[in-house]
C-alpha cells in the first residue's frame, strides 16, 4: 500500500512538474477595466489612449492622468487599481510571477491571487512589494517617499535591497531623502507636504537652512515663510510678510532671491529653481578662478581689455 | 607668423565635452538591471525609471555645488553681459516665471529698446578728430532675442547649460551700418560621487560697438571664440585632507573683422591651478592660484609673450552678526604676474621699428570682488582689480579699475541701480614706436583715465513684461586730442516668454 502511495505521489509530482514546465514559458497579458479619464499606453515608442479592449504586455507604459482612474486586471482575476496621476511600467508577466514598476502615483488596491506580483519602486530606491493571496496599497512619491501597506491576506513583504520585511496592517514607509524606513502612520498631505517635511536647521536671526537635492537653501525671516514640499519632491517657499517687508532666500554661493509678500520661489528635487516671481540683484560672478584675464570662462569680455566689463 | 592654434582651443573643448559626456551616459546604461529580487527574474527598474519617472534623483549632499544653479548661468551670460549689451547703470534682467519645461529649465525673452548716444563714435570734444565722423549723436533700435536653458542628466551629475543672445541694432539717419551682435555658449559639468568634477564649455561672441578701440575704421566688428576645460576635486582624494583642487585651461581666439584692427588678433591660453583650504566659520576658504598664460599675437607690432602669476587670497561668505540679512561674500587676493615677451622688430615703410622694448615685466596683481547684502532691499557690489592685460599699444598695460554698484528694491515692482567706475591704464611701449636707429620722436605711451556713472530702473509692469530705463555718461581723459565724453539713454521693454501663461500656484494660507 505504501509503495502504491509513494508511486502515486511521485507520479503526481512529476505531472505537476511537467505541467509547471509546460506553462512556465507562457506569456500572460493584462486588460484594462473601469478606466476613467484619458489614460494612455506607450508601446514601442507609440502612445495611444487606453480603451476597454486594451491589453497590456511586458514593456508597456501606462499613464493615468490626474483626473483619471484605471484598473488593470490579469488573467487569473488579480487586479491593480490605480488613481492618477500615476505612471506604471509592465515587467515580465508569466505563470511564475508578475512584475510592474510604479514610477509614481498610487495603487489604491492591489488584489493578488495565486500568482505572485511584485510592485517595484523605481531606482534609486531599490525597494518593492511582493504579494501573493493578499490585498495591498502602494504609493511612490519620487524624491520623497515610498509607502507599502498590506490591507489583508497571506503573503505581503516589502523588500529593501534584498532584505524582506513582513508587512502587517501598519504602513511601511521609506523616506527617500535619508533612506530611513519607518513602520506606522505616514505624514499626511503628501501632495503639498506638511511644514517641516524637510529637516530644518535653525540659524541666527530667524534664519532656517534646508537641503534640497544636495543644495543648501537659507531663508529668513523664517516666521514669515510658508514652506511646502511639492508633489515631485521639490520645495516651495512663499513669503507672507507685512506690506513693505521683504524676505530673502539664499541658494548656492551667489544667489540671493528677494521676495515681497506673496512672492514665491520653487525648487525642484535637485534644488534648482524652477519658478520665481521676486527680485534678484544680479552682478558679475564673484568666484571665478581666472578672474580678470582674457579669455574668461563665459566670454563676457570680447573687447581688447578688461575696461569694458562693468 | 603667429596664426597657429587659432581654433585649437575650441576644438579641444568640443572634444572634451563629447569625451566626458560619453562615460556619463555609459554609466547610466551600465546600471541597468543591477537589482534582482529574490525569486524573480532580473529587474527592469532601471529601464523603467528612464521611461516612466519624470524626475532626476538628487545628488549627494553638498553644501556647495560646482555650479550655482541656473542663475549662475544667467549671471555669467545674460544679465551682466554689459559689454555693450547692458549699459552702465542698467538694472539687469533676471530669470523669472515658470522655468521648467520637461527636463529643461528655460528662460526665453524678447527685448525691444531704443538707445540714444550723444557721441556714438567717441570723438574728442577738443582738438582734431581722428577722422571725419565728428561728434555724431545716434539713435539705435535694439532688437534682442535670447534664451538660456539647462538640464541635468545622469541623476543630476551631468549638467548642461546653453545660452544664446542675439541683438540686431538698427540705426537711423546719417548712421553707421546696422550691426548684429551675438553671444552663444554651451557649458557642461559632470560630478562624480567622489567629489571630482569636470567642467568644459565653448563660447562664441561678436561685438560691434566702438568702445575702447581707436577710430581706425567704420567697422568695429570683432569676435572671439573661447573654450575652457577645468578638472576639480571638491574632496581631497590624494591626502584625505580638507583641501580642494582645481586645474584648468582656458583659451581664447580674438579676431577683428576689419584689417585696421588686426593688431588685436590673438590667441591666449591660460593654465591655472588652484588649491583652497577652509578657513573662517567654514564658509570661507584660503586659496592659492597659479596661472601660466601664453599670448600668441598675430600682429608684428605686438609681441608674443608668456607670463606666470601667483596669487594668495580668501573667498567665501561671512555672515555678519549685526543684522539678519547682512553678509559679505566674494574673494580678495594679492599676488604678482611676471611676464617675458619677445623682442620683435618689424618694418613700416623704410623704417625698422621695435614693437616694444619692455621685454620683462613683473607687476602687482590685486583683486577684490565683494558683495555686501545690506538688507532685504539693498546690495552693494565692489570690484577692484590691479592687473596686467593685453594692450594694443605695447606688450602689455597695467590697469587699475574700480567698479561700485548699488541696487535697491523700491517696491515689489520697481528696482533701481546706480553704478560708477574708474579706470587707469598705463600701457608699455612707445608712441610712435621706437625705430632702429633710435630717434627722438618716440616717447612712452600715454596713460589714460576713464570714468563713468550710470543710473537705471526696471519696472515690472506685469508678470511677463518689464520696462527698463537708464542713463549714463562716460568720460575719457587722455592727452587733449583723445579725450571724449559720451552721454547715453536707453528705454527698453522686455518680454518674459515663459511667464506669458502663468500656471495657478499652490494656494498659500493667510
Amino acid at each position: 500500500m505504501r509503495t502504491v502511495l509513494r508511486r502515486m505521489l511521485v507520479a503526481a509530482t512529476s505531472l505537476a512538474l511537467v505541467a509547471a514546465a509546460a506553462t512556465a514559458g507562457a506569456v500572460d497579458v493584462a486588460k484594462a477595466r473601469d478606466a476613467t479619464g484619458s489614460s494612455s499606453i506607450t508601446r514601442d515608442g507609440k502612445t495611444s489612449p487606453v480603451g476597454s479592449s486594451t491589453q497590456f504586455q511586458e514593456g508597456d507604459i501606462v499613464r493615468v492622468p490626474s483626473d483619471g482612474r484605471l484598473t488593470i486586471e490579469f488573467g487569473d482575476g488579480a487586479s491593480l487599481a490605480m488613481v492618477g496621476p500615476a505612471g506604471l511600467r509592465f515587467g515580465p508577466m508569466n505563470p511564475l510571477g508578475r512584475r510592474v514598476v510604479l514610477g509614481s502615483g498610487v495603487i489604491t488596491e492591489a488584489t493578488v491571487l495565486g500568482i505572485a506580483v511584485e510592485i517595484q519602486a523605481p531606482n534609486p530606491y531599490d525597494c518593492s512589494l511582493v504579494l501573493q493571496n493578499a490585498r495591498a496599497f502602494a504609493r511612490v512619491n519620487p524624491g520623497e517617499s515610498v509607502q507599502f501597506q498590506k490591507l489583508e491576506g497571506v503573503y505581503a513583504k516589502a523588500y529593501l535591497g534584498n532584505t524582506p520585511t513582513d508587512l502587517g496592517q501598519s504602513p511601511w514607509l521609506l523616506n527617500a531623502r535619508d533612506g530611513s524606513v519607518a513602520m506606522g502612520t505616514p505624514p499626511q498631505g503628501r501632495e503639498t507636504g506638511p511644514r517641516g517635511a524637510l529637516k530644518e536647521t535653525a540659524l541666527a536671526n530667524d534664519g532656517v537652512r534646508v537641503i534640497v537635492g544636495g543644495r543648501a537653501i537659507v531663508f529668513m525671516p523664517a516666521k514669515s515663510f510658508k514652506r511646502e514640499t511639492t508633489a515631485r519632491g521639490g520645495y516651495l517657499l512663499c513669503f507672507n510678510g507685512a506690506d513693505g517687508e521683504w524676505g530673502t532666500v539664499d541658494a548656492g554661493r551667489e544667489n540671493t532671491f528677494f521676495l515681497a509678500s506673496g512672492n514665491c520661489v520653487e525648487f525642484d528635487a535637485n534644488g534648482d529653481v524652477i519658478r520665481f516671481d521676486g527680485v534678484m540683484h544680479i552682478y558679475e560672478p564673484l568666484f571665478d578662478s581666472v578672474y580678470t584675464h582674457d579669455p574668461i570662462e563665459n566670454a563676457i569680455d570680447a573687447s581688447p581689455s578688461y575696461s569694458k566689463k562693468r | 607668423m603667429k596664426k597657429t592654434g587659432r581654433r585649437l582651443g575650441g576644438l579641444a573643448a568640443g572634444a572634451c565635452l563629447y569625451a566626458f559626456a560619453l562615460p556619463a551616459l555609459a554609466q547610466d546604461a551600465a546600471t541597468g538591471g543591477a537589482t534582482v529580487k529574490p525569486g524573480t527574474p532580473g529587474s527592469d527598474a532601471n529601464a523603467a525609471v528612464k521611461t516612466v519617472a519624470t524626475w532626476e534623483a538628487a545628488a549627494e549632499s553638498q553644501p556647495e555645488t560646482v555650479e550655482d544653479t541656473f542663475f549662475r548661468l544667467a549671471r555669467d551670460f545674460l544679465s551682466n553681459y554689459d559689454n555693450g549689451f547692458r549699459r552702465l547703470g542698467s538694472v539687469p534682467i533676471w530669470p523669472r516665471g515658470e522655468m521648467k519645461i520637461g527636463g529643461f529649465r528655460i528662460f526665453p525673452f524678447l527685448r525691444q529698446a531704443v538707445e540714444w548716444e550723444d557721441n556714438y563714435f567717441l570723438q574728442p570734444a577738443t582738438g582734431q578728430a581722428e577722422d571725419d565722423h565728428g561728434r555724431q549723436p545716434q539713435w539705435t533700435h535694439v532688437n534682442e532675442v535670447g534664451a538660456i536653458a539647462d538640464t541635468a542628466l545622469a541623476g543630476g551629475r551631468l549638467k548642461i547649460g546653453i545660452g544664446v543672445d542675439s541683438v540686431w541694432n538698427v540705426r537711423y539717419g546719417d548712421a553707421p551700418p546696422d550691426t548684429w551682435d551675438f553671444q552663444g555658449n554651451i557649458t557642461a559639468t559632470y560630478t562624480w560621487p567622489t567629489g571630482m568634477w569636470l567642467s568644459t564649455g565653448m563660447t562664441y561672441d561678436r561685438r560691434h560697438d566702438p568702445a575702447d578701440v581707436p577710430n581706425l575704421s567704420d567697422d568695429f566688428g570683432r569676435s572671439d571664440r573661447n573654450g575652457f576645460v577645468t578638472l576639480g576635486f571638491d574632496r581631497d582624494l590624494f591626502f584625505g585632507s580638507k583641501l580642494k583642487y582645481e586645474v584648468g585651461l582656458n583659451t581664447g581666439s580674438y579676431q577683428a573683422d576689419d584689417a585696421a584692427y588686426s593688431d588685436m588678433d590673438r590667441t591666449e591660453s591660460i593654465f591655472h591651478v588652484k588649491v583652497s583650504y577652509p578657513f573662517l566659520r567654514e564658509t570661507t576658504r584660503l586659496f592659492t592660484l597659479v596661472t601660466y598664460q601664453i599670448d600668441n599675437r598675430n600682429s608684428d607690432a605686438v609681441n608674443d609673450g608668456q607670463s606666470v602669476g601667483i596669487n594668495f587670497g580668501m573667498e567665501g561668505s561671512i555672515p555678519l552678526r549685526e543684522g539678519a540679512y547682512r553678509s559679505i561674500r566674494g574673494q580678495i587676493s594679492v599676488g604678482f604676474d611676471s611676464a617675458l615677451y619677445e623682442n620683435d622688430t618689424y618694418r613700416r615703410g623704410s623704417e625698422t621699428l621695435v614693437a616694444d622694448s619692455n621685454r620683462r615685466a613683473t607687476n602687482l596683481n590685486l583683486l577684490a570682488a565683494l558683495q555686501y547684502v545690506m538688507s532685504p532691499r539693498s546690495t552693494v557690489d565692489l570690484r577692484y582689480a590691479h592687473d596686467t592685460e593685453f594692450s594694443f599699444y605695447g606688450n602689455y598695460q597695467v590697469v587699475d579699475r574700480v567698479d561700485l554698484s548699488f541696487t535697491h528694491n523700491f517696491t515689489r515692482r520697481l528696482t533701481g541701480r546706480i553704478s560708477a567706475y574708474y579706470e587707469h591704464t598705463d600701457p608699455s611701449g612707445n608712441d610712435p614706436a621706437q625705430s632702429i636707429p633710435p630717434n627722438n620722436l618716440s616717447s612712452n605711451d600715454d596713460n589714460m583715465n576713464l570714468e563713468g556713472l550710470g543710473v537705471g530702473f526696471r519696472y515690472a509692469f506685469n508678470e511677463w513684461m518689464d520696462i527698463d530705463i537708464s542713463a549714463d555718461v562716460e568720460n575719457r581723459n587722455d592727452h587733449v586730442d583723445k579725450s571724449y565724453k559720451n552721454y547715453r539713454g536707453v528705454l527698453g521693454v522686455t518680454f518674459f516668454l515663459n511667464a506669458l501663461t502663468p500656471k495657478p500656484r499652490t494656494a498659500i494660507a493667510p
